[in-house]
This record gives structure tokens, sequence and C-alpha cells, in this order.
């Protein structure tokens, strides 16, 4: 048995080992980073999504030391998808001493935090919501890449696709900011590439019943349907059209690629179904850090969460460089768990306000708007494996981005 | 108790005054909700797109939303009992999808970017309008609306005007909810139609009824229990709706006529007794 001192001296030897910089970590208060999701509701598919990812790494951040010898501490919120709850949530994870804001996810949330973000002096990342035009910097910025380069990226491979597709038909959530907007984004990449839109469908978040949508668009007679809607709400959509016999190609944005459930529930419906993205569960050989994340996330959801399998790793890299990309601002500006919570998320702001891009697992290029860019494709739907898959060959991919503005 | 939390209370105590005030004249009202509605984006408008200064926001909303009370109430008010409840609730209704259907205040979409209220606005009138209450109660006023409740044909051989009598609570009702409303919405910063829905018209007056509408104390206590309830309970988390409709059925089994009962003391009283 060992005695007083033989313990004191192994639990020495211990803290000078590889566990130095965890316990040099646990000397200093925790730096506390806030996060807004969709953890219960219609949301939750997305929101049990990306807390696994902001989780992952934020335990990575804490297993390599911390920041400058404090440990980051997440404070989770809900708000439930709603706009109003989101503002709530800011709030609050502003009174409990957060240094910065992640999330929260949808357009019109984003919308609503980014300007309050501005006026209360509080950074903000979002690394979701798809309506462009609604980042607010200096403290709001969004690192995932709109839908105003999303969406042309993506129709264009899908043209390429099919190339017969002339006449189209656009549904959206006009309840949802990015759904609506999305809408507008498909007319006019549809216009300026000659396709003749034959009808419009519109419906709310929590629409369950899509006949009278699925006639309409099923009368039109279109060679293709463009959908803009979360993937709970587009879900009974494309399934209602298949019941009424629609098997042309269904081209949904990237809000059915983020989060969990809808690959894995859209069954038969799914395969005329294409999305736009810009990563699958395929290992990338030119990207190992990627091809880690990818096996490591999903074994960590299995184990962490009650999310349908094979999850699908769509955009959770995002969650993940946003936090390793706060932790770099943050060591470069000195913060700590001693910092003051004001002076901190000035200093994080002024890390923010320079920021032209960043390299994380995923390359994103910032724009002028307060956005960040990072190439998309189109992504088939494959309801065997219930993966998001590219569509098109690497080689015959368009590698062309949609014209944006670099930040100077 | 968290700041937001202190102002929803103080949102849900001006909002159960609005239906109280409605209740003073016998009328029971389900159209708060829309009146609420109405005031919040009325100040959304005038802040946001008019630019106006935040309390002519308020008062504005609020005088518009009496109007409009005044207007709607002369015809509903023919009405009684359960009819005048539908019809409230058809207001309601009517109000919800108009504003889903106007581009201008976001439709469905909703609207974004009102900043401004703070607690010491909703405390600040909650003073205010418990203090012109308190005055209500103790003032002949109350003696006519109190008649008008019991029975308006014995009020009406009196002398009093009935109709007028409703329509003024109608319509102060209205202008308390809008205002209530316009508060909301600059603290919220967002509001969308579904904010306003039937169910918190529904709601407003159960938090009246569970009070007790007999005196201003009960709308006070009832929407103040009924807003911290589930919060109190947050830990239950997805029982909570299953114990928050467990407590409403108790108290109602318990004390049938709300937590605070009694009658306030009127002039009249105080005269007798001092007699």
């Amino acid at each position: 048995m060992l005695d007083r001192r033989q313990l004191l001296a192994s639990t020495a030897a211990l803290a000078v080992s590889g566990h130095a910089p965890l316990a040099f970590a646990a000397d200093k208060p925790a730096i506390k980073v806030g996060s807004i999701l969709a953890m219960t509701g219609i949301g939750s598919v997305y929101g049990i999504l990306y807390n696994a990812a902001l989780k992952m790494a934020v335990d990575d951040v804490n297993a390599a030391g911390g920041v400058n010898g404090s440990k980051l501490e997440l404070l989770q919120e809900d708000d439930q998808l709603q706009p109003a709850q989101s503002v709530l949530c800011f709030r609050k994870t502003m009174g409990d001493g957060s240094v910065i804001v992640l999330g929260p996810l949808t357009g019109t949330s984003w919308e609503t935090i980014a300007p309050i973000a501005n006026s209360t002096k509080m950074p903000a990342i979002c690394f979701t919501a798809s309506k462009a035009g609604i980042s607010a910097p200096p403290y709001a910025l969004r690192i995932a890449p709109p839908d105003d380069t999303a969406i042309p990226e993506g129709v264009a491979e899908f043209i390429k696709l099919h190339p017969n597709v002339k006449k189209i038909a656009i549904a959206d959530d006009a309840q949802e900011a990015s759904g609506a907007a999305g809408m507008e984004l498909f007319t006019k990449v549809a216009k300026e590439s000659g396709l003749e839109i034959v009808a419009t469908a519109s419906y709310q978040t929590r629409t369950t019943d899509f006949s009278a949508d699925a006639i309409k668009i099923r009368g039109a007679n279109p060679d293709a349907v463009f959908v803009s809607s979360l993937g709970p709400t587009s879900l009974p959509l494309v399934k209602e059209l298949e019941v009424q016999g629609f098997d042309k190609p269904i081209l949904l944005n990237s809000l059915v690629w983020a989060g969990a459930g809808f690959i894995h529930a859209v069954g038969t419906a799914g395969k005329n179904v294409y999305t736009i993205g810009f990563s699958t569960n395929d290992p990338d050989p030119a990207n190992p850090r990627y091809t880690d994340y990818v096996s490591r996330f999903i074994e960590r959801t299995k184990a962490t969460t009650n999310l349908p399998q094979p999850i699908n790793v769509c955009n959770t890299t995002l969650p993940y460089d946003t936090v390793f990309l706060v932790a770099d601002i943050m060591r470069k500006a000195g913060i700590d768990g001693t910092t003051p919570a004001e002076k901190a998320r000035e200093l994080i702001r002024g890390g923010l306000d320079g920021l032209k891009g960043y390299q994380g697992i995923n390359k994103i290029t910032m724009r002028d708007t307060g956005d960040g860019h990072i190439k998309c494709h189109l992504l088939k739907a494959n309801a065997q494996t219930k993966q998001w898959e590219y569509a098109l060959a690497t080689d015959k991919r368009v590698t062309t981005p949609a014209p944006f503005k670099a930040r100077g | 108790m968290s700041q937001d939390l202190l102002f929803l209370t103080g949102v849900n105590i001006l909002m159960a005054w609005s239906v109280y005030i409605i209740l003073l004249s016998g009328s029971l009202s389900f159209a708060n909700g829309g009146f609420m509605a109405l005031g919040a984006y009325a100040a959304g408008v005038f802040t946001m797109k008019w630019g106006m200064n935040f309390y002519a926001a308020l008062a504005l909303a609020g005088a518009g939303a009496a109007f409009v009370g005044a207007l709607l109430a002369y015809p509903a008010l023919r009405t009684r009992g359960v009819y005048l409840i539908l019809v409230t609730i058809g207001l309601s209704f009517i109000i919800q999808t108009l504003i889903q259907n106007t581009d201008y205040v976001g439709g469905v979409r909703g609207m974004t970017g009102m900043m401004g209220t703070t607690n010491w606005h909703v405390w600040g009138l909650i003073a205010i309008v418990g203090a012109g209450l308190l005055w209500l109660s103790r003032s002949h006023l109350q003696r006519q609306l109190d008649a008008v409740r019991e029975d308006e044909r014995v009020a009406a051989s009196l002398g009093f005007d009935v109709v007028y009598l409703k329509i003024v609570c109608f319509a102060a009702g209205a202008c308390l909810a809008a205002i209530a409303g316009g508060l909301y919405s600059h603290y919220m910063v967002f509001i969308n139609p579904d904010h306003f829905n039937i169910f918190v018209s529904i709601y407003v007056v159960l938090y009246v009824v569970l009070g007790g509408v007999n005196n201003m104390w009960g709308p006070v206590v009832g929407s103040s229990v009924m807003t911290l309830l589930p919060e109190l309970v947050r830990g239950l988390a997805s029982y909570r709706p299953l114990v928050f409709g467990a407590v409403i059925i108790v108290l109602l089994l318990v004390r049938p006529n709300g937590l605070l009962d009694f009658r306030l003391r009127t002039l009249r009283a105080d005269k007798e007794r001092g007699a």
C-alpha cells in the first residue's frame, strides 16, 4: 500500500507528465462560450447534432490544454427554433458571462440576433443560417456559406446533370427567413439559367398537410421542383409528391442537407431528391483532418445521442471549426478565464473584424458581407444507405465558385 | 428571478387586467390576444418604419386599439354569454389572419428589430394601471359596473347607460392589451402572428379565472402564479405541461372562485362603517 509520501510523489509525477496541460488549465477559471441551439421541438434534429459537434470541439480544445491555461465551458441554451426565444437565450447567456455566442440556427433567428449583437457589443458567430445579407459585422459574423452562393453553385451542377430540365416549380416555407429567401434566389437563378417557372407554392414551417401544394405543382407539369424549407417541413412535401405520382427530380436547398432526420425518413420518395452541400461522409484523402473528424463524430453521436444512424456529418464541421476559430482568436488576444467578459468580448470583436478566412477542417473565405464562403456542390440522396452522396464525379463537378467579394 | 421572467410576469399581469377591465361590465373577451397583436405590430411599425418615439408609439397603438375595440364592441356586445365568447374568438382569428396576410408587417415571417422596453416600463405601467384600478374599485363607477355586471336590465332601469359602460370597458381593455403588446414587441425584438394565437387569449382569461374575478388582485396573483409555475417545475422537463394542467384542475376544484375571491371595500362601505 502507498504511504502518504509515495502518494504525493505519484500525484506530482502524474501532474508533470502527460496530464500537465490539464492540471494547468484547471488553475484558472473557465472561459464561458454560449451556444443557442434548438434542442427541443421541430428543430431538435439540427440542435442535437450541432451540439454534439460543439461539445466535441470544446473537449478537443480542452484536451489540448485549453486557451491560455483556461478551459472552455459551453453554456448551452435551447431556443426551440423560436426567434423570440433566441433573443431571451442571447440575453441570458450574455448575463451569465459568455464572451461569445455561437448560433442561433435559422435565418429568422440570425436576422434578429445579429443587430442585437452589435448593439450590445457581444460577438456572435452563426454557423448555419442560409439567408443572405443578414450578418452584421463587426460583432455578428457567419462562417457558413449563405444561399446567394450555395444556390447558384448547386443549380449549376443540377442543370449539368439534368440538361433536359426546362420548366420548374418552386416551393418555399414563407414563414422562415431562409426558406423565403431561398425561393427568391431559386427564382433569380432559374431565370438567369433560362428555366421557365410554371408554378410556385408557399407554406409555413409547421404545415403538415401538403396535398394542395402537391396538386398545384403536379398540375403545372414541371420537369423539376426546387424546394426551400427546413428538413422537417420539406419531408412531408416530398412524400406527398411521391404519393401523387410525381417522379421528376426535386432539388432542395442546403436546409435539408444540414441536420439529421430527413435522409433517414425520406425512404423511396428520395430516389430523385438532391440537395446542396460541401461534404459527405466519404473520407477525403486530401484532407486527413476531415477524414478523422468524420469517423470520430460518427462514433461520438452513436454513443452520446439518440439521433438516427448512420449519422450524416453534413455541415457539423462548421460548429467544430467555429470553436477552434474562437479559441485561436482568444489565444492570440491573450484572453483567459480571468479576463473580464466585456474586455474579452471587445478583444474577440477585434479578431473577428480582421478575419479574412480560416483554415480548419474547412477552408473558409470571409466575404465583405460578414459571411463565409465554401464551394458547394450538388448532393444526391441515397435511400438505401441513408447518406448524401456527391451527384457528380469529382472531374465532372463545377469548380468555378459563384461570384462574391472577399474581405479586402 | 431572471429579468426575462420578471418582464413576462409583468406583461401577463397587464394582459390579465385587460380582461378583468372588460369583465367589470360583465363581458368576457377572448379577443385580447388579438388586441395585443394589434398593439405589438402597430407600435413596431410606428418605431421601426415611421421613426416615431417609443412612448408616442405605445400611446398611439393603445389609442388605436381602443378605437378599434370600441368599434367592434358595439355590434359584438349585442350578443351574450357563449355567443359573445365565440364572437371574440372570431375577432382574435380575424386579427391574426389579417396580420399573416399583410406583407408590410412581414406577414407570416414576422417582424424584427424592435427594441427599447425595459422592466421599468412594464412595472411602471403596472403601478399606474394598478393605482387606477384601485381608485376605480372605491369609486361610484365601480358600483355602476357592478350593477351592469349583476343585471343589465335592473342597471338600465336605474338610469345607467349600459351600452356606453360596456363599450368603455371593452375599449379600455383593448387599449391596455395593445400597450402590453407594444411593450412585448419592443422587448422580444421579434414577433410573428403565432405569438398572438388564440391560446394567448385563453391563457389570459385563465389567469383571471384562477386568480379570482372579484377584485383587481386576483388577476395579479393568477398571472404571476401561472407564469412562474412552469419555471418552478422546469426540472420536470417534458412532464411540465402535465403538472401545469394538473395544478389548474386542482385550483379550479379547490378554489372555484379563484385564489382571491374577496371583494374590495367600496367608498360607500367605508362611509357606512364610519357612520
